[in-house]
């Protein structure tokens, strides 16, 4: 460009700044085109959104499709195979129950995904050729078949487990299993939270937390002085004297749960229009405390800067966005209801129970139970009897009644369903009561005894194998490890019923079938990924860095954990996370092989209920919920990991 | 430039807010001329073609003019529609073929489509076939919504569950004897829902897998993943009959989990067409009541001592049957050639294992529910 030569030029660089400084009509002001294209774009979206949304709705309707959230509150009345609540109670709580099952499989998937195709991708650079040649064929096998392909081939695979059906030769026997394959699942011994495990996690918390303060000490000193102080090893130190401290001290922390009992009182005690006028003013407020800020952003030394038109509409927005919001709580009380039903249930009906270790509704004392066992009852009688005696209320049953139903073998249930069925054996149309019997298992008359347990105790019994005393030591037995905080369980094989076996959910760990082969279908498929991540890592790694690293005098193993893995990781994380995604997304798979993964239990839902553009927004927040989080997490470490440059 | 685009905006944003509105209060207004939305159309157009279908009637005329009646039919389901190459039979076949004969004198000029649950009712409406005889629920919403009407059912169904003889089932097991247990049921239906609601009432504690496909959830039951398997009882009786474990399972409770009357179905709004179908329906029944079988049919008549009988056969008040817009023998003709409902049922169901006596398939006089109006 030719610059403006001459005093003309100059005279008219003059003119555009004086004209500039001149306050132009608001049709040309660029300050409010700005805004006011925004506002129309905002207008124009909302403009659309109302064409198209009475127009889906009316699509909906021509279909018979509906659109509705109630059916979150209600109840479906349908069973999950497996998961945090199998028999929800609403709507929301059985898609819950799904999004966690398929947070479980993610989330141990993607841990053994991670060891596997660490191992796999190291086994693929090693020098020995078997080694090498087999990690290769791994690889390429894995990885060349479609996962759904896998998961059908490892849940056909399920059907050379043991047989689990007691008429059937061959079949798995009833008992106690360190690790067993049958075709309901695969159980193993596990370590599981037990009666006093919350209370020991809140020792432990305070041992993490004096641990993190060691380590930092430690780690000063260490590195002021020089002197070998040994951090790591003195902040496990710290946290495993607390650890066993917490281990025998912990019903210390008993209190906790009244603690949380007495937040979920005062919670339930908040109207729901006070929370309403609470946020409303909380909105308010932080509308004020935005434009205070922004102001005193404006303020110079010398008094308050002059504000633009910019400045005003921002303010202005600021303000209305408040009030708009401040509104939106107040007329609708929705919102406010459900936060304070989530954080009652939460601290009363979560919380709280997890600190008080006596769950059970039978309150009968162990040398009763003795007694009772002495003259010739089972277990499974007296728990008959302390069914019929709770329910007695309910059933309108008197002593004498009771007597005589356990002296003619009628059960509190037999005695319940007489009352809900018409004498010709059909139900009647309504529950009289509207309210439930509570069963009495066996399992239920003593802290921390299992069903098997109970099984085995009462056959002993009958077999005349054991005495009731010493059938009353084993559950005084059981009662008082019932308080530990956990306990090493073993899989259990028992018969729910004659001629029927099955996995106990309660002893040791659980594996059903649908959930191994999801798992481990996407955990071998995504270790074919991340080996070759993980060999690609270690290759980019400049091969001075090895030779430098031995020319120091560092063995093998030290180059590769000092120097060359940390350099490797910094290149394999960022691909790595994007095998983490697909994992997590990849388990949606597991509806072919009957998983209840949010999926599932979603088409589930969808079928009962009708509700499909419910059910797939709830599934699209889900995964893009968990994607965007999982990815945020992936890049903070990755920003953490990044060489510092300046 | 820049800020003619802004104008551009601002303007089309104006145009699209008056669209919006537009649009708004045509949905508001039914039967609004000036609708261009696809849905308010479409929804339009699929109502006025019943109304049409309904007016116009003639399905009858049609079904003569081609010379065949077209017959909607499963893709298999065993007792009801049984496929074997280009070989129809099965209850709901007959019934197709029983509305042939009526119609034409002659069973055989039946064509058959098979065709899925999905699009049953679409097909029907857009005139692929005549009737649709596939083991079809009749449910209120059906009737209203999806724009079908129902004939008489043919055959009560319900869901059951159904275990092994060899532990200790019966047909008379009752919740409390799954109580424990892990069922299995196919995905697509409400049979989740109904079993879990007897096990809660009945006092029992089950656990439920739902599984992607029919033959999926036998698998599983056989190779012993599942415990008990649940779903219609037709579908149960069915499959244990094709896989051959008619003596080793066995189905119950006594009195179904849920209701499940299956029957024909045919298009709104052709008065003269569903009397055909309920009545050569109904004929099956009275013949059943009367113990008048394909076999002995000629002989009651000969023996005249049966007035209505008579009058079905189209030899007594003539007109009853002529006024239905058929030839005066025709349900005759159904007799004759397909039988009555008892015939129907042990020829194609009896044989899986389903009996008749004591269930809701009996006739009225036996404790069923098979009851047909008097023919006069």
């Amino acid at each position: 460009m030719v610059p403006p030569t001459g005093l003309k030029g100059r005279q008219r660089n003059l003119a555009v700044i004086v004209r500039k400084q001149e306050r132009p009509p608001f049709w040309r002001n660029a300050t409010i085109l700005k805004w006011a294209a925004q506002l129309s774009f905002l207008f124009g979206f909302i403009a659309i959104a109302a064409v198209v949304i009475p127009q889906v709705q009316d699509n909906l309707e021509g279909q018979n499709l509906t659109f509705g959230w109630d059916w979150l509150r209600g109840r479906l009345g349908f069973l999950i195979r497996e998961g945090i609540d199998t028999d929800p109670d609403t709507g929301a709580r059985t898609i819950l129950t799904g999004a966690v099952n398929t947070l479980r499989v993610t989330i141990s998937g993607v841990i053994a995904a991670t060891l596997l195709g660490t191992i796999i991708g190291i086994g693929r650079l090693s020098s020995n050729w078997l080694v090498n040649r087999l990690a290769s064929l791994y690889i390429e096998t894995i990885r060349n078949i479609p996962l759904l392909l896998w998961m059908f081939f490892w849940i056909a695979v399920v059907a050379f487990f043991n047989i689990i059906d007691p008429t059937l030769e061959g079949s798995v026997e009833a008992g106690s299993y360190f690790l067993t394959f049958t075709r309901k699942g695969i159980g193993s011994a596990w370590i599981q939270p037990w009666g006093g495990f919350y209370q020991w996690a809140i020792w432990l918390l305070i041992g993490a937390v004096a641990g993190y303060f060691v380590h930092k000490r430690q780690f000063r000193i260490k590195e002021t002085t020089g002197q070998e102080t040994y951090p790591n090893l003195s902040a496990l130190g710290v946290l495993l004297v607390f650890a066993v401290i917490g281990w025998f001290a912990h019903p210390v922390f008993s209190f906790v749960g009244h603690g949380a009992e007495f937040i979920a009182t005062i919670i339930g005690a908040i109207p729901t229009i006070g929370l309403q006028i609470a946020l409303a003013a909380a909105a308010i407020f932080l509308g004020y405390w935005w434009i205070n800020r922004f102001l005193d952003e404006r303020r110079t030394p010398a008094g308050l800067a002059k504000l633009t038109d910019d400045d005003w509409f921002r303010m202005i927005t600021a303000a209305l966005l408040a009030l708009v919001f401040a509104a939106f709580f107040l007329m609708f009380s929705g919102l406010a209801r459900g936060a304070l039903d989530v954080s009652e249930d939460f601290f009363g009906r979560w919380l709280a129970p997890k600190f008080d270790s006596t769950t059970n509704v039978v309150d009968l004392p162990i040398s009763e139970i003795e007694a009772q066992l002495a003259s010739g009852l089972l277990l499974e009688d007296i728990a008959a009897e302390q069914e019929l005696l709770l329910n007695a209320e309910l059933l309108n049953l008197s002593r004498a009644d009771i007597d005589a139903a356990l002296a003619s073998g009628l059960t509190a249930r037999r005695i319940y369903e007489a009352e809900i069925n018409n004498p010709d054996g059909t139900r009647k149309d309504t529950n009289p009561w509207g309210e439930r019997l509570v069963f009495v298992p066996p399992k239920k008359l003593v802290d921390g005894l299992t069903a098997g347990v109970a099984v085995e105790i009462d056959e002993a019994l009958g077999d005349g194998l054991i005495t009731p005393a010493e059938a009353g030591a084993e559950l005084q037995k059981i009662k008082d490890r019932a308080n530990a905080p956990l306990r090493w369980s073993k899989a259990e094989v028992f018969a729910p019923r004659d001629g029927f076996l099955d996995l106990s959910p309660t002893s040791g760990i659980v594996i059903t079938r649908g959930f191994f082969a999801v798992w481990i279908a996407v955990t071998l498929y995504t270790a074919s990924f991340i080996a070759e991540i993980v060999r690609a890592g270690i290759l980019a790694v400049s091969k001075g860095q090895t030779e430098a690293a031995s020319s120091l005098g560092l063995s093998r193993s030290q180059s590769l954990r000092f120097i060359v893995l940390p350099q490797a990781f910094r290149i394999i994380f960022p691909p790595l996370g994007n095998q983490y995604l697909n994992l997590f997304k990849n388990t949606s798979l597991g509806l072919a092989v009957a998983f209840p993964d949010i999926v599932a239990v979603g088409q589930t839902i969808t079928n009962q209920t009708g509700q499909t553009v419910p059910v797939i927004l709830i599934w699209m927040g889900f995964f893009l919920g968990g994607s965007l989080i999982l990815s945020s997490i992936v890049n903070f470490y990755n920003r953490r990991l990044q060489l510092v440059e300046r | 430039m820049v800020r003619r685009l802004f104008v551009l905006l601002v303007a089309l944003a104006l145009v699209a807010a008056a669209c919006g509105d537009d649009s708004t209060s045509d949905t508001t207004e039914p039967g609004a001329a000036t609708t261009t939305t696809a849905g308010g159309g479409g929804g339009a157009t699929a109502t006025t073609t019943g109304g049409d279908g309904g007016q116009g009637g003639g399905t009858l005329a049609e079904v003569r003019a081609r010379g065949v009646l077209n017959c909607g039919v499963s893709e298999g389901a065993a007792g009801f529609t049984n496929i074997d190459g280009s070989d129809f039979s099965g209850i709901d076949v007959d019934y197709c073929r029983a509305v042939a004969a009526a119609i034409f004198g002659d069973s055989n000029k039946v064509e058959f489509f098979p065709v899925s649950s999905q699009v049953r009712f679409d097909n029907l409406k857009a005139g692929q076939y005549d009737v649709l005889f596939r083991n079809t629920t009749w449910t209120a919403s059906r009737d209203t919504d999806v724009g079908m009407n129902f004939g008489p059912t043919t055959y009560f169904d319900g869901q059951g569950v159904m275990g092994p003889i060899s532990k200790g089932f019966s047909a008379d097991s009752e919740p409390e004897d799954v109580d424990g247990l892990l069922l299995c049921t196919s995905a697509g239906t409400t049979s989740e829902k109904n079993v879990a609601e007897w096990a809660s009432l009945g006092g029992a504690t089950i656990r439920l897998e739902t599984l992607e496909t029919n033959e999926d959830v036998y698998t599983a039951f056989i190779d012993g993943s599942c415990d008990m398997v649940t779903t219609d009882a037709s579908n149960l009786v069915g499959e244990r009959f094709t896989r051959g474990f008619l003596d080793e399972w066995v189905i119950f409770p006594p009195t179904n989990i849920s209701k499940e009357p299956l029957g024909p179905a045919y298009r709104e709004g052709d008065d003269e067409w569903a009397d055909i179908i309920d009545w050569t329906v109904f004929v099956t029944f009275i013949a059943a009541e009367k113990g008048v079988t394909s076999a002995t049919i000629d002989a009651a008549i000969a023996a005249g001592d049966d007035p209505e009988l008579l009058r079905i056969a189209g030899l007594e008040s003539s007109e009853i049957v002529a006024d239905l817009g058929i030839a005066t023998d025709g349900f005759l003709q159904v007799i004759k050639q397909i039988g009555n409902y008892n015939e129907i049922y042990e020829r194609n169901l009896a044989p899986l294992g389903l009996v008749q006596a004591g269930s809701l398939n009996a006739l009225f006089t036996e404790g069923g529910l098979i009851y047909a109006p008097p023919f006069r």
